[in-house]
């Protein structure tokens, strides 16, 4: 093989090995690549709200419901998205505390109380609700966000 | 016999250092007293509560990790100096501060010292604390002496040499205790955010004795988790609204989604969220303003 086909091949190696690495989320890959854009999806969804109860935007219960929709489904997939293995435990992109590991039912009580508590979002969503009932149980759901970051990830920088 | 006498001699100066470093506290703690006479007011019980709650007692005196009984004395603080277990301030008469007189009272929060004269190390912040309004502080007390007793002390704390010794702390707080804080009590932001509130406390930056000599709330690299703390200046908080800094200290969250974990969300849920919403509108007011006392100091 000529030196001009072998810089080809290795051109075509790297752009391969570029093309199938995800870009998205600083890196991560995997599992952490996957819990890591849940939550970043939790807290695109948290911020419709948000704008609503910041008066930014006009309240709208199908959107309401539709957040709710997606907190009952991530809390389902939470604790799937936390195994117990090295890369889980060590990646480098990881904000994970091993303390999800060492109160492992305290952890997956908390996801469980993120989808229950956003049912009760949901029924009041569709049942028609005020701005003042909105704000409560987008409180109560939301909880479970700050408890869970208090006790399980790293301190942010 | 040569190394003996300068051993003796560096002591004697060490000595002498301190002694003097203690004369020229005293001075400034007179001083201090004189500018927030209590004798003449009556406390208050519910607005007691209320201020601390504003003051955050809770968040540090409390161990939430464990569901401790209500400031009991709190979760051990890791520092570059060793750990620190706030104590037990409940009502006990021996465990708790239940045998405290106002006096008492005043003087750790003012001037950081014990009924025994003793310094206190300034993880207790009362740094920020010592700018605390004299009807606050009587309030304070008089809730404080209705909280339920708990008769377990809290642990020692377990620091570092020189740091253990206690006098050293005549040196720190001549240096860095400012018991003539410039606060305007007229602003309420002002009084919360660089007073009471002690924000700048874990957001102003800390030299290497972890002294603070520019309050201006640009962040501490060496925040108490062993993480840098993010700074909360008018310029670090170009992007956030009024609205969005009310919206963080009612539920934790930031304008990107997230929510905040650490201390910070200890300090949300045991003392901002419960603030008026008076308190908090004056907090994100003064934040954005370029009225921040500490960042002219």
């Amino acid at each position: 093989m000529s030196c001009r086909s072998d810089s080809i091949v290795i051109t075509l190696l790297i752009s391969t090995l570029l093309i199938g690495t995800p870009l998205a989320h600083t890196g991560a890959t995997g599992v952490v690549k996957k819990r890591m854009d849940a939550m970043s999806d939790m807290g695109d969804k948290s911020k419709l709200i948000a704008a609503m109860l910041k008066g930014e935007s006009d309240y709208d219960a199908k959107t309401v419901s539709e957040v709710a929709d997606a907190y009952i489904k991530h809390g389902a997939d939470i604790p799937g998205l936390f195994p117990d293995d090295e890369m889980s435990r060590t990646s480098s992109e990881t904000e994970a505390l091993p303390a999800i590991w060492d109160e492992w039912q305290d952890f997956v009580e908390l996801s469980a109380k993120l989808t229950n508590d956003s049912k009760a979002l949901k029924k009041l969503a569709d049942s028609g609700i005020t701005m003042g009932t909105l704000k409560k149980a987008f409180v109560k759901a939301t909880k479970n966000c700050s408890t869970c970051h208090k006790r399980f990830r790293e301190p942010k920088d | 016999m040569n190394y003996l006498k300068i051993s003796v001699g560096i002591l004697l100066l060490a000595g002498i250092a301190l002694a003097s470093a203690n004369v020229h506290l005293q001075r400034r703690e007179s001083a201090r007293l004189l500018r927030g006479n209590v004798s003449d007011l009556i406390g208050d019980v519910s607005r007691g509560a209320y201020v601390a709650i504003v003051s955050g007692c809770y968040a540090c005196h409390t161990d939430t990790v464990n569901d401790g009984a209500p400031l009991a004395g709190g979760s051990a603080l890791t520092t570059p100096f060793g750990t620190f277990y706030p104590p037990n301030i409940t009502s006990h008469k021996i465990a708790g501060i239940g045998s405290w007189s106002l006096e008492n009272f005043q003087h750790a929060m003012l001037l950081g010292r014990s009924p025994s004269g003793q310094h206190y190390y300034p993880a207790f912040p009362y740094t920020s604390y010592t700018t605390m309004q004299p009807q606050d502080l009587v309030d304070l007390k008089v809730w404080l002496d209705t909280v339920k007793p708990v008769a377990q002390p809290a642990p020692a704390h377990k620091l570092v040499w020189p740091v253990s010794i206690r006098s050293v702390l005549s040196g720190w707080k001549l240096l860095y205790f400012d018991t003539e804080r410039n606060i305007n009590s007229s602003n309420r932001g002002d009084y919360l955010v660089n007073g009471i509130a002690h924000c700048a406390e874990c957001h102003a930056s800390r030299n290497l004795l972890g002294g603070q000599t520019d309050l201006s709330l640009t962040g501490n690299r060496h925040g108490p988790e062993g993480k840098s703390v993010p700074g909360i200046s008018q310029t670090d908080l170009s992007d956030w609204s009024t609205g969005d800094i009310e919206f963080f200290l009612e539920l934790g969250m930031l304008p990107d989604g997230d929510f905040t974990g650490g201390h910070m969300a200890n300090v949300v849920e045991y003392s901002t969220r419960l603030m008026s919403i008076d308190d908090r509108t004056s907090i994100a007011r003064h934040l954005l303003s370029n009225r921040n006392s500490g960042a002219t100091q």
